[in-house]
Parts: structure tokens; sequence; C-alpha cells
């Protein structure tokens, strides 16, 4: 298995093309019947289910026993598909629905989030990815333990990788819990055990083999849902398909309807905060200038820290591992920095279109007679409004929204028929999916490779009947685990998505950045900088109740978490200037890892320590 | 694995090109959010300015960069004799 040619399928793109086509298929086949009226309910569970079946498909399909493949799906993900894969990870669905919401109520500031997640992507692509790769390591707590050859780094790594990537599968399941009555009328708890049911189902057969290629068609789900609904919304109002072009024709038009006087509902300041805390919230930020919701600095430290937070997002950068050499690494992230892209594109349109049909004068929101999107998303918290002026009806200042109901929200809101709604709720469902299975197998992977006593008898045995026993035995723990956590703890969603960027943001980008790019790094100065970062991570957290509060001086959490960023960065410098220089061994190791060509370092030392298995190949 | 002075060389352009591209785009990204305000002052198809250069305009730039960076480094690998093997 180590050391020889890795050879990618050439009929991936054909059985993916057949999915998307079954899938778009599917759509039409229930427009049709709808439009027959034979089919009126249920047709968000035929979406749902049936692309949540075929991926399934997919992941029994990739069943495995060797551990090669449960746990770096064979090193042969090729980099468009594993683009998709990145595109689902770096997001996932609480992400997503947490920047479309917050793109509609910060307007223009909203890039600020939206380009640091593009450049989050880069930096991971151009600073991190292709050393990852050529360390061989299935997490980066390996990497870690393979840089400095210290099994202690590895372990309190790993235990500070458990805290973002926990808060990511909390998150992903939070938003669940929160659209599951909505979207699939089943009771929150049910929600909750239906996706990580789901979840398991993916990950169980092949580990990170079957998980990624069930991703690529849940990406591909994803992408349907939230361009298709888009596009048809930009038909009816501009003529024209491409929305993400056409949508700054409506700007002028929508700095008029936001103009409409009248007094406000709310207190409107501290916007930020009021979309971590979640809850409903008035649209007060236009796209067309005007008050704005972030300061300068403000608006550029959360653009440095999402960017950071995301390069050094955990699951992210595992990404890299799955693919057949360095190259096919960094073209990963290429095709992942243009589906990041093109979700960027789009966010603005799909928001500009949303409030281009709520706030339009003609369109009436009758408090008399709500309509039907508004009763809908009253019932889970997603919708409130007070008619201040009593004039009978909901202007732009009256209207509050809930964060997570705009993704949800528009095609409900811009009259589409049911089937075109839940290709969009499948959307969402796919990319919390997709979310929620990368944090479960990242974590399963801490647990059983990286925390693991017994790693050496583990690594031993590669053809995996035993230790592929334990991982799936590790991976329903996980799941089981995350699902009574989710039922105890209300917390919302977006607000540990960024938790968890905040995290890795202070303690992984740092960590990594050093490990690669400076040869003084050593032992003694990861392990501070780990010790540090997570306190001051944590610590920040704390003061600011995640995120909602003012910290020290009055300062919110993003302008706080660049210094944290900072400390971090010179304790590192100084832990390792101060304590033993580093080795002749770490030096050429990092000459190895910096170095493209040959084995992948953790491939070889396992062909080495099994000399007779590894001449087989 | 390559001989140290090669590899030296090798990672000096390796570390220049890497420098060089995130000092650009971040500069780019960020410029465009510090000069959103005054951009939007103008408007270009129906987009106020600064709206057009962060939604469109950055977004196609990091595209291309990334793209750009992966030929870039697989010349770079390949003149260095430091590309893969495997």
């Amino acid at each position: 298995m180590y050391g020889r040619q890795r050879v990618i399928n050439p009929l991936l793109g054909v059985y993916y093309g057949i999915f998307t086509a079954g899938y778009i298929g599917l759509g039409l086949l229930l427009l049709i019947f709808e439009y027959m009226q034979l089919i009126e309910g249920h047709i968000t569970y035929a979406m749902t289910l049936v692309a949540f079946l075929l991926a399934c498909g997919i992941a029994f399909a990739a069943t495995t026993r060797s551990s090669d493949e449960f746990f770096a799906s064979g090193r042969r993900v090729p980099a468009g598909l594993n683009g998709l894969v990145i595109l689902m990870v770096s997001v996932g669905g609480a992400g997503l629905s947490g920047i479309v919401g917050a793109a509609y109520f910060l307007g223009i500031d909203s890039y600020a989030l939206m380009l640091g997640l593009l450049a989050g992507v880069m930096l991971a692509g151009i600073l991190m990815a292709g050393f990852v790769r050529k360390s061989g390591a299935y997490t980066i707590s390996s990497f870690f333990e393979i840089r400095y050859a210290s099994r202690m780094v590895g372990v309190v790594s790993a235990l500070c990788l458990l805290l973002p990537t926990s808060a990511l599968a909390l998150a992903e399941l939070a938003l669940v819990k929160q659209l599951g009555p909505f979207v699939l009328g089943i009771s929150p708890q049910m929600s909750l055990m239906a996706i990580v049911g789901g979840a398991l189902l993916l990950v169980l057969p092949g580990g990170v083999r079957s998980m990624s290629w069930a991703q690529c068609a849940l990406a591909i789900v994803l992408l349907l849902g939230l361009i298709v609904p888009l596009v048809i919304i930009s038909l009816q109002y501009t003529n024209l398909p491409l929305a993400q072009m056409t949508y700054g024709s409506l700007i002028e038009d929508l700095a008029k309807f936001e103009a409409v006087g009248g007094e406000r509902l709310a207190d409107q300041t501290d916007h930020w905060a009021k979309i971590l805390a979640g809850g409903t919230q008035l649209s007060a930020l236009s796209f067309s200038g005007g008050e704005r919701a972030f300061g300068l600095v403000e608006m550029m430290t959360l653009f440095f820290v999402m960017a950071a937070g995301i390069a050094g997002m955990p699951a992210l950068l595992m990404r890299a591992s799955v693919t057949s050499s360095v190259f096919e690494a960094r073209k990963s992230f290429a095709w992942g920095t243009a589906l990041v892209g093109l979700l960027i594109l789009t966010i603005p349109a799909y928001v500009v279109f949303m409030r281009y049909m709520l706030f339009d004068p003609q369109a009436k929101i009758l408090m008399s007679s709500l309509p039907e999107w508004a009763t809908d998303l009253k019932s889970i918290g997603l919708f409130a409004g007070e008619d201040v002026d009593s004039n009978g009806q909901l202007s732009p200042r009256e209207l509050l929204l809930g964060r997570d109901g705009i993704f949800v929200g528009l095609p409900m809101v811009a009259g589409l028929n049911k089937t075109l709604q839940s290709v969009t709720f499948a959307a969402l469902l796919a990319a919390a999916f997709g979310g929620l299975t990368a944090r479960i197998m990242t974590l399963a992977q801490l647990i059983i490779r990286d925390l693991n006593p017994q790693k050496a008898a583990l690594e031993a045995d590669v053809v995996g009947t035993k230790s592929l026993i334990w991982a799936r035995l590790v991976v329903v723990l996980v799941g089981a685990v995350l699902c009574v956590a989710a039922f105890q703890f209300e917390i919302d969603a977006f607000r540990l998505f960024m938790v968890a960027v905040l995290l890795s943001a202070v303690i992984f980008f740092p960590a990594l950045l050093l490990s690669i790019w400076w040869r003084g790094m050593t032992v003694t100065g990861l392990l501070l900088l780990f010790t540090v970062g997570t306190t001051l991570g944590v610590g920040l957290l704390v003061i600011t109740d995640m995120g909602v509060e003012a910290g020290p001086f009055g300062l919110g959490l993003m302008v706080l978490a660049p210094f944290g960023m900072v400390v971090s960065l010179l304790i590192g410098w100084a832990g390792s200037m101060i304590g033993p220089k580093p080795t002749g061994r770490d030096l050429e190791m990092l000459s190895e890892i910096r170095t493209p060509g040959g084995e992948a370092v953790y491939d070889r030392m396992l062909r080495l320590a099994m000399p007779r298995r590894g001449a087989g190949n | 694995m390559m001989e140290f002075e090669r590899f030296k060389l090798y990672w000096l352009a390796t570390r220049r090109l890497a420098v060089v591209l995130i000092v650009f785009s971040l500069a780019v990204m960020s410029g465009s959010l510090f000069f959103s305000e005054r951009l939007d002052a103008f408007h270009l198809l129906g987009f106020p300015v600064g709206v057009l250069v962060m939604g469109q305009g950055v977004v196609i730039f990091a595209i291309a960069v990334m793209f750009w960076f992966v030929g870039s480094q697989q010349s770079v690998d390949t003149a260095y004799g430091a590309n893969e093997d495997i």
C-alpha cells in the first residue's frame, strides 16, 4: 500500500455526472407531479431523502477494510472533487446559514466575513496544504508529532483540537435542532437523532473514504440548492439568469425601499453581537452605503481573524492528506478557493434579492393576514414584527427576521413552488450533513490515533481488521456523545462556528505557521504556544460571553482576537529562543517536509516499520 | 533528498513566491474593504463600485491568484528538481 503509485478512478466524473443528472431528474419529476397536483406534502422528504439515500449508496460503495483507505481515503481523491469537499468543510451548514444571515443584516460590512473566508482557504492552500500532504499525517496532531518526533506534542495538540472541532460539530447540530422541525416537520430531538444517525451511515462504511465520496455528492446538492432557485428569481426580476451579475441593478431601487421613513422597532446598535446572539433582528444596514456595522478596525480584525481561523481549521487542512500528491493538494485548495469564491459571488445576490422582495412597497406584509412563509418562520422563532406606526402592514423598519431564516426563506418569500423550496432545504441539510461528518471523523481520528496510548499497535495493523473495528466504535461513540450534548445545550449555531474560528485562529494558525515556516521552532515553543493560546482563546470567549459582550477596554471579541494571535506567535517564538535549540533530526525532518518530491514521510515511516509488507508493494 | 545548497535555493524561491502572493492578496482584499466606502460613491453596471470590487473583482482575483500559485510553484519545484516522483 505504502509508496505505490496511486491510481485515481477515471470514471469518477461520470459517476457524479449521473448523480447530478439523477438529482435534477428527481426535481423535474416532482415539479411535474406538483404541477399536476399528484403530490402535495412530503416533497421536502422526497428531495432530502433521495439525495441522502444516493449519498448513502455512494458511501456504502466505498466500504473499506484497509486502514490507509479508512483514515486517508487511500490518498486518491482528485483535486476537483476534493475542492467540493473543501467547500463543504470550510463552511458547513452552520457557517453557510450564518454567513448568509449576517450578509442580510450587515449589508456591505459582511464582506469582511466573506472575504475572510476566501482568504482563509487561500492561506491554507499557499502556506500549509502542500507541507501537510508531504508529511503524510492523517490529522493536524499527527503532523506536529511527525514534525517534532514528540508523542507529547501530538497528545497536547489533539487535546487542544478537541475544542474547536467539537464546537463545529455542535454548531451543525444546533442548526438542525432549530430548523429540523420546520424543514422536516419532526421534533428537535428526532431531527438531532436523524442527522447524527445519517452522518454515521456516511462515515461508518469507509471512514474518510466513504465520507469524502458522499460529501462530493452532498456538495453538488448544496450548489444546486443555492443556485437553481436564485436563477429563477433572477429571471423573474431582471430577465437574466446570472443572479451574481444582475443583482447590482436592484441595489439602487433597494436603497429607495430601505429609506422608507418611520420609527424603528428596536434599538439597532451592536449588530455583530446581535448576529452572534441569534434571535430576530432588524435589517438596518444597506448594500448601498449609509450606516455601517463596523468601524475600520473592527472590519479589518474580523477579516484577518476569519482568514486565520479558516486556514487553521483542522478538518479543512486534513483534506490535503487525501490527495495523491503535493501538487494535487495545492490544486485541491485552488479548486476549493474557486468554489468558495462562487459561494461568495452568490451570497450577496441571495440577500439583495431577499431584501428587494421583502422591502418592495408593492408587496405589502399585512399584519392581519401574514403570508405563509412568515407564519412558518414565526413558528420556529425566525420571524417577528410589530406594527409600530399602526398602518396595518410591516415596513422594512418593523420587520424582524432570524439570521438562520434568511437562507431557507428566500424561495418561500419569492413564492416559488414547494419543489424549489425543497431544493434549498435539501441544500442546507446537505451542508449540515457534510460539515457534521467531517467533524465527527476528525474527532474520531483524534481519539483513535492521537490520544490512543496504543497508537503503535494501531499503526502496525495496516490491514486494519482490529483497528477499524475500534475506529468504527469510536465514531459511533463520538456521534452519541455529540447528540446528547446537543440535546442538553442551547447555544446558537453560528456563534459556535465563530468560536471554533477564533480558537483555530489563536491556537492552530500560529502553531502551523511557525512549525512550517520557521526553522527555529521547537517543542518547548510549541507546547508553550498551545498552553498560552488555549488559555487566551478560552479566556476571551468566557470574558465576552462568546462574543456577545464587550471584553477588556470595551473591545469586542473580534478586535481582541488578533491580540491573542500575536501573543501566541510571540510565545511560540520566545519559548523556542529560550528553550533547547532544534535538534538536527527536527531540521532534517523540516527540510524533508518542505521538499515536495519523494514519498510522504508518514507512509515511509510505516513502510520501514514493516519491511516485509512494504516490500510486497 | 536534494543536496543542501540546491535545497536552500529552492526554499528561497518557494518562500519568495509564497510571501509575495500572500502579501499581495491580503493587501488587495483588505484594501478593498478599506476603500469600499469611498468607492461606493461611484456606480458601474448598476453596482456601487465598492460592492463590485469586493463582491466580484476581489473574488475573481483570488481565484486567479490561487491557480497561478499552483502553476508557479510547480515550475519552481521542477526548476530545482524538487518535483514529485510519486
